[in-house]
């Protein structure tokens, strides 16, 4: 067998084995399902925790592992399945209203609204605004490159090299801040009923204020264990890793 | 305010000079009087010092100013005073303004024996036949202070040692005060090297110490300096408490000192001190309030809410103050009773002490409260119970409830629900999450997202890239076509390029009319560029007429030449083999080369 041939041969292999991989994730899903219909819902977090640890995923084994934390009382937990859902699928309807529903849960019923320039950069993922902006910028430097290919057209094309400036600058400053806020910043929810924040990184820190499970909150610093968290009132102060579910920033992962 | 007095002038006649010579007189009767005063006689008695301890001995001075007395008045007769006459005289000079003035001093040693307030009266003396009286002077004479135990007044220690414990009896818990009294006797210049041991014995703890102001005192004739060290215990039992002997060793150094100052004689000593019993009495058992923790001393309360309009499940933070004398550090917070609806955590505390002892100061408790449920109107009574040793009684300080107004929570909100209108409008409260999904879905893979993707970025640059090459051309063409000369260099350039490719493919076609006009065509145009001339104007005669003077060598006039005439020639005689033409290639490139160093 020639080295082609034995290529041509592994690649049709795994070709020919995507759908049986495909299939044993499929039933492993609907394993985990069924555990969940019938109120084990700790063993269907252990069946979709495996399911996600196997390798590629989908927003559905996020979203029913959300589900199935939320029902086992742990807020904080199915928060942050619902956000590595969201992250798949942005737009999925069901995703964001249990994701809502579990937010405001978390405030004890009261709804939760983010803020409006939140809002707004939610509307699209970090792709997306990525996209829209290499959009922009591509037709500001292909109208320039025009200019220079055909200077007479200069005048009329003016008000579209502005437009297409503008565009690319403002979607810019949206792929920037949508970057920072989602990507560059991690952030972490608290998964304890309740928890002690403290002044410094040290048990005998006197306690500055508490937060309860759910809360997202903004990791600004880290030192051994602990790590130093902003809370949505503004709130600076210290709390233990283990209190918490940190999201990694720039990956999708949950990781303790 | 500035008043005005009306100028009243005199009508007597004033002589001139008047005004100067009363002046001047005014001066001279004042001279007079200085001068007169400093040269009085005069007679005084003082002491060195007019207070001392029975036994003690003063120096009376009988000072005479300008003059000397006929006799030395006797001493006068003080009960409970012996005063005798030492015989001791001096004479001094003293000047003032320019003025000498002589005196004359006559001492007399003044003991006392007795306790009391004395004064010796005044004495009379004759100088120069004319009397004088010295005024009288006061002596107070105090009891002589009890030579501490075990030291002979007679014959004390040089530097000894002794622990005074004022208060006898003690509480347990009760916080109080000794102090250690290290004497040292006058003569000792100097300590080192003071190598102390710690207080040692049963029945107390020790707190903090503090070194205390010296001060002087005297035991039998010997006089001393005192260092005390204050010091804390605390009674940790009852029963008797004995603090045994401390020993501190050091060095005294004497006199006399040397010429750098520094002593010359030097003594190793260790000094301890007798062992002092006091007693530790229990707390009553009687009356005793029931949140009593064992607090000893003096204190007051003072206890601070906020907020006090909370949520359920929010915090009141409680701020309590205990001020007083005691042993702080050993307060603790009593359990309160009545605060079964809150949720308390352990407290936080800190002393802040008002005196280097910590004898007194204020100890501060920082409590938690979260209120449990709506049900809780107030912050129940606060106290703190403590035993006073002074009063030798239990005390209860209390602070009243406080009123605290408890919101409902969010949790303990019900979900909310919308006015009465359009169903369709307003959808029902959700209660509950969406259902799982039954539907695996597309699989993906967690990646970066796209911006942080090298490939990604890189494809970003292509239409940068792009319009920066096109911004390069178009200045290029600009450049070309604001410089007429530029662009028919690069326009030959591709000429020759083209001709010089024909001009291979004419001698392999064997066609040497083309190939000759070709070659003609490559020199004109050369040459035309090179000397901005108009290719068609260029002839032979142009090599001698533009390129000798401007130094072209006449090996490459000659190649010029060769070549402009070959091309003559073959219109005439075109009959040329393919190899030939094939040679002359090179030489024209040869040619066109050289041509290109040419710069008109």
């Amino acid at each position: 067998m020639t080295a082609k041939t034995f290529i041509l041969f592994t690649l049709l292999l795994a070709f020919l084995s995507l759908p049986l991989f495909a299939r044993d994730l499929a039933s492993d899903f609907d394993a985990a399902n069924k555990f969940y219909e019938q109120g084990h819902y700790a063993d269907a977090v252990t069946a979709y925790d495996k399911l996600l640890a196997s390798g590629p995923v989908s927003e559905s084994v996020y979203f029913n592992r959300g589900n199935a934390y939320f029902k086992l009382g742990q807020v904080g937990r199915a928060i942050a399945s619902y956000r590595q859902a969201q992250r798949l699928a942005p737009r999925d309807r069901d995703v964001l209203a249990n994701l809502q529903f579990a937010r405001s849960r978390a405030r004890g019923g009261a709804p939760y609204h983010a803020d409006r320039w939140r809002t707004m950069l939610a509307s699209l993922t970090l792709n997306e605004w990525t996209l829209l902006t290499c959009v922009a910028l591509w037709v500001l430097f292909a109208l320039l490159a025009l200019n220079q290919w055909r200077p007479g057209l200069k005048l009329s094309l003016r008000n579209f090299v502005l437009g297409a400036g503008i565009a690319a600058v403002c979607f810019g400053i949206c792929l920037f801040v949508s970057l920072n806020v989602d990507y560059l910043t991690p952030s972490a929810i608290v998964t304890v009923g309740e928890a002690d924040v403290r002044n410094g990184p040290l048990e005998e820190s006197p306690g500055v204020f508490k937060v309860r499970d759910g809360t997202e909150l903004e990791v600004l610093d880290t030192k051994d264990n602990w790590l130093q968290v902003l809370d949505p009132a503004q709130r600076v102060g210290w709390m233990r890793q283990d209190q918490v579910l940190l999201l990694d920033a720039g990956k999708t992962q949950a990781s303790r | 305010m500035v008043k005005c007095v009306p100028q009243v002038k005199s009508e007597r006649f004033r002589p001139q000079w008047g005004r100067g010579a009363s002046g001047l007189l005014g001066a001279m009767i004042l001279w007079l009087a200085t001068a007169t005063s400093l040269h009085a006689t005069s007679f005084t008695a003082s002491l060195d010092h007019d207070t001392m301890i029975v036994g003690e001995t003063a120096t009376l001075t009988l000072s005479f100013q300008d003059g000397s007395p006929s006799a030395i008045p006797a001493p006068p007769s003080v009960p409970n005073l012996l005063i005798q006459d030492t015989g001791a005289s001096g004479i001094s000079f003293n000047e003032i303004n320019g003025v000498q003035s002589r005196i004359w001093t006559h001492n007399f040693i003044v003991k006392g024996l007795q306790p009391g307030d004395y004064t010796i009266p005044s004495m009379s003396v004759t100088i120069d036949g004319q009397l004088y009286r010295s005024q009288p002077v006061k002596l107070s004479v105090t009891k002589t202070p009890p030579a501490p135990e075990g030291i002979d007044p007679a014959n004390p220690d040089i530097a000894f040692m002794r622990l005074a414990v004022p208060k006898k009896t003690v509480y347990v818990g009760e916080m109080f005060r000794a102090e250690l009294q290290l004497y040292l006797r006058e003569g000792i210049v100097r300590i080192t090297d003071v190598q102390p041991s710690p207080a040692q014995g049963e029945g107390f703890t020790v707190g903090k110490s503090q070194e205390g102001s010296h001060r002087q005192a005297r035991i039998g004739n010997s006089g001393y300096s005192v260092i005390p060290v204050n010091m804390v215990f605390t009674a940790a039992k009852a029963g008797r408490i004995t603090f045994e002997p401390m020993e501190y060793s050091m060095n005294l150094l004497f006199g006399p000192i040397d010429f750098f100052g520094r002593p010359t004689r030097m003594q190793h000593v260790a000094l301890s001190n007798l062992p002092v019993t006091i007693q530790a009495l229990p707390l009553p058992t009687n009356n005793v309030p029931p949140g009593f923790n064992g607090a000893v001393g003096n204190y007051s309360l003072a206890v601070n809410v906020s907020p006090t309009n909370v949520a359920v499940g929010d915090p009141v933070n409680v701020k309590v103050e205990i001020t007083g004398s005691g042993a702080l550090e050993n307060v603790a917070l009593p359990t309160q009773t009545g605060w079964q609806q809150f949720k308390l955590y352990p407290p936080t505390s800190e002393v802040h002490a008002d005196d280097q002892l910590g004898m007194s100061g204020t100890k501060s408790f920082a409590l938690t409260a979260v209120p449990e449920n709506m049900d809780v109107r107030e912050l129940p009574p606060f106290a703190f119970s403590y035993f006073d040793p002074d009063q030798k009684t239990y005390r209860t300080l209390s602070h009243p409830a406080v009123p605290l107004t408890i919101r409902p929570s969010a949790a303990s909100l019900p979900p909310p629900t919308f006015s009465s209108g359009n169903v369709s409008d307003n959808p029902p409260p959700v209660r509950d999450v969406v259902p799982i999904k039954q539907r695996l879905g597309t699989l993906a893979t967690i990646s970066p997202p796209l911006i942080q993707q090298p490939w990604f970025l890189a494809l970003q640059a292509i239409p940068a890239v792009a319009w920066l090459a096109l911004l390069f051309n178009r200045k290029q063409r600009e450049r070309l076509a604001n410089n007429p000369r530029l662009r028919r260099q690069k326009q030959v350039e591709q000429t020759i390029r083209t001709d010089l490719h024909n001009l291979r493919r004419f001698a392999d076609a064997n066609q040497p009319a083309d190939f000759f006009a070709t070659i003609f065509h490559l020199l004109q145009e050369r040459l035309g560029e090179r000397l901005d001339l108009p290719a068609s104007a260029i002839t032979e005669a142009v090599l001698d007429e533009r390129l000798r003077p401007i130094g072209v060598s006449d090996d490459q006039l000659a190649a010029l030449h060769e070549l402009f005439q070959t091309c003559n020639q073959a219109r005439y005689a075109p009959d040329t083999t393919h190899e030939e033409l094939l040679s002359l290639i090179p030489k024209v490139e040869s040619a066109l080369n050289d041509l290109k160093k040419v710069n008109a």
